[in-house]
């Protein structure tokens, strides 16, 4: 018995020779295997069973061998042969049928001969016929196909999860472009387009960014004068060969995201577009240096409108060969983000290479370094060819200053239309009020487009200044962070100057409330308190030590399309509810930041109001 | 879901009944619910009824797709080789 005790650990006293045994490792095992051995083929296992089996100390190994194999072995010797009937009389015997006799199907009960094949239904205790054997088959077989599919599409989901893509309908837009791709050979069989509609499909495919090798074919034929591509990031430099070899009559050709565009191009388009006028491209980083010399050395063409964006590749000899070449010709030049341009001196050259009062659109934005474009460089490019100057932008020269505008820009440009200066933060607020005091002198017809994102420093009095000059005509404008702007400011300009309100605020002025205020700037003044016209007023008067009580003339903003007046926190519900009455043509206007701008403000249907915080999408 | 009707009007005045459901998947003309149109049930296009009848099938295709997970379940949706360019710029301004 101790032996049987062994694995679990415990153990009672021993004789010596136990312990000799365990130590040297000696067990009764083979005796223990030849004993099942013997007790298997039921020879001498009696012998076995008459030894004593209370020896304790167990010398004898046999003994011990004996206790539970010859149990088993007395058992066996009498069912020695019954094996069969033995797990037969799990069921009724009754049922019991030999192979080849008669049986009635469990399932049916119809009666059929039991043969090998048949199946034995463990849950109904009994065989079935075949044919209710097939149909359980055919059942099984189903099941097991409904979970592999169910298994696939488990996986199928899984896997587009992984892959961060849900299946989703393709657009319609996406089927018409795949339909034109696949045919764009057989032209006929697009049927018949416009000139119009072939620029509108042009734009739909770059927005779609669906614009290759194949689909660009379609719009090159030789009688095109203007071709703009605005996506051009899948067409190879093969397709930009055959622009140049198909469309030789081209006047204008704009390439956006031209990466592709290679050295090899720009010397095939040398002398295949004599009547190239404008080429304007963007992020044409392959084209060098000196092949953007020889393009301006050896090019027929009468080019007289050049852009040029994003590519480090244009560098300082680019510009002075540009400039030498056709710098008397220009009329539109437009340099962005240029960073192989870092020389104060070739920038310099822009004035002197232009011709008098021939350039009509100019932009100088954002330089690869500040201090590249300075006041001198704007107003001495101004004195040259403001006269005929429509378009002007200096986005991200932040080294500009007041005098850009009071001696470069209010002496100088008669027929602005558009002006973009984003990021100009030394830009003051009295300089901007002074120099548009001062254009409006010379230009009569005011600004189409203004740009301010970002000028930080300006204020109240510059924006009435552009408004009492250009209002009457703006049609878009952006104010975006110029955060001093006071609510009651922008309450007023749009407020009639008959208003009680008004009227109330003019009257206290007169009455002396701003007395014994320094000239404290009116910023300071941020429109906490100022719920409504009234409160305006008593908010003012209520704490007299604060700010000065300004009066602002209406304002008429008749064309106002777009107004973009971004994180500037004086406008709110109010003041949109104003802007929304008082411009009758404004469509959209950004409020992104303001948060006191809401969904509660009430506006006209057609005005789009982007940027409402807790708008509900 | 509800069982509301909307007409689309072609601009050579063909009509085309479908339930709301479908129109409004098209985001414009979800927007234009909003406005007089949504008061009439009426959405007077400019688009020819050749084409309408493609975007229509397109409404109708999209709206019976829309839940299916399975890719491989959705067939292809086949549209007129000649009316493809023109279908692209109505498309586009369906924003479909």
């Amino acid at each position: 018995m101790s032996r049987r005790t062994r694995n679990t650990g415990v153990r009672g006293p021993n004789s010596a020779l136990t312990e000799f045994l365990r130590v040297e490792g000696i067990t009764d095992a083979f005796r223990q295997r030849q004993g099942r051995q013997r007790a298997g083929s039921g020879r001498g296992s009696g012998a076995v069973s008459e030894t004593p089996e209370t020896d304790a100390t167990a010398t004898n190994g046999t003994t011990s061998l004996a206790e539970t194999p010859g149990a088993d072995v007395s058992n066996d010797l009498s069912d020695d042969d019954n094996d069969v009937e033995y797990r037969d009389d799990l069921f009724n015997p009754d049922d019991f049928k030999q192979l080849g006799q008669e049986d009635t199907c469990v399932d049916c009960g119809n009666p059929f001969t039991l043969t090998v094949y048949s199946r034995f239904i463990e849950a109904s205790k009994g065989y079935i016929c075949e044919d209710c054997n097939e149909l359980l088959r055919k059942k099984e077989r189903n099941v097991r196909k409904t979970q592999q599919t169910a298994r696939k599409r488990r996986k199928k989901v899984a896997k587009a999860l992984l892959d961060k893509k849900t299946v989703r309908i393709a657009s319609l837009q996406d089927i018409c472009i795949r339909a034109i791709s696949s045919h764009i050979e057989d032209v006929d069989a697009l049927g018949d387009i416009g000139q119009t509609n072939i620029n509108k499909i042009l734009k739909i495919l770059s927005k779609n960014r669906s614009l290759n090798d194949s689909t660009v074919t379609l719009f090159l034929n030789p009688s095109i004068k203007v071709l703009e591509l605005w996506d051009c990031s899948n067409v190879t430099s093969d397709s930009f060969n055959k622009i140049a070899a198909y469309c030789s009559q081209l006047e204008s050709l704009t390439l956006f995201m031209c990466g592709q565009l290679h050295n090899d191009n720009m010397t095939y388009f040398i002398d295949k577009l004599p009547n190239l006028k404008k080429l304007a491209l963007n992020g044409p980083f392959l084209i060098s240096t000196p092949q953007w010399v020889d393009f301006f050395e050896k090019a027929e063409s009468p080019l007289e409108q050049f852009e040029v964006r994003n590519t480090h590749r244009f560098g300082n000899d680019s510009l002075i060969s540009l400039l030498e070449r056709r710098g008397n010709q220009l009329t539109l030049l437009k340099l962005s983000r240029l960073d192989g341009l870092d020389s104060e001196p070739v920038y310099g050259l822009i004035p002197q290479y232009l011709a008098p009062s021939r350039l009509e659109e100019l932009e100088l934005s954002h330089p690869h370094q500040a201090n590249l474009i300075d006041d001198d460089l704007l107003i001495h490019i101004l004195a040259t060819t403001g006269e005929t100057i429509k378009y002007l932008n200096v986005d991200g020269c932040t080294q500009l200053t007041d005098s850009f505008l009071t001696e470069g820009v209010a002496k100088f440009c008669p027929v602005l239309e558009t002006l973009s200066m984003r990021n100009l933060e030394l830009i003051t607020n009295e300089g901007m009020r002074d120099a548009f005091e001062e254009l409006g002198q010379i230009n009569y017809g005011g600004l189409l487009s203004i740009d301010l994102t970002k000028c930080t420093g300006l204020g109240n009095e510059a924006i009435e200044a552009i408004f009492k000059h250009s209002g009457k005509t703006l049609v878009e404008a952006s104010i975006n962070s110029v955060n001093n702007l006071t609510n009651s400011f922008l309450v007023q300009i749009l407020t009639d100057d008959k208003d009680e309100s008004k009227v109330l605020i003019q009257k206290s002025i007169e009455d002396g409330v701003n007395d014994g205020i320094d000239e404290a700037p009116p910023m300071e003044v941020d429109g906490d308190e100022e719920g409504d016209d009234e409160g305006d007023l008593e908010a003012y008067s209520s704490q007299p030590t604060k700010s000065k009580v300004v009066f602002y003339l209406q304002q008429s903003l008749p064309l106002l399309t777009k107004l973009d007046v971004g994180f500037v926190r004086a406008f709110d519900d109010l003041v949109l509810e104003k802007f929304s009455e008082e411009c009758p043509k404004l469509a959209i206007v950004e409020v992104f930041g303001n948060n006191r701008c809401t969904a509660k403000a009430s506006v006209r249907d057609d005005l789009l109001v982007i940027g409402v915080q807790g708008e509900n999408l | 879901m509800s069982l509301d009707y909307v007409t689309l009007i072609s601009s050579d005045n063909h009509r085309f009944v479908v339930l709301k459901d479908v129109a409004l998947i098209s985001p414009v003309l979800r927007n234009s619910e909003e406005f007089r149109e949504g008061e009439t049930g009426q959405i007077i296009l400019d688009i020819d009824a050749e084409i309408l009848e493609v975007v229509v099938e397109y409404l109708h295709y999209s709206h019976k797709y829309k839940d299916q997970v399975d890719a491989s379940v959705v067939p292809e949706f086949k549209i007129p080789t000649q009316l493809a360019l023109e279908l692209l710029v109505k498309a586009d301004f369906l924003d479909l």
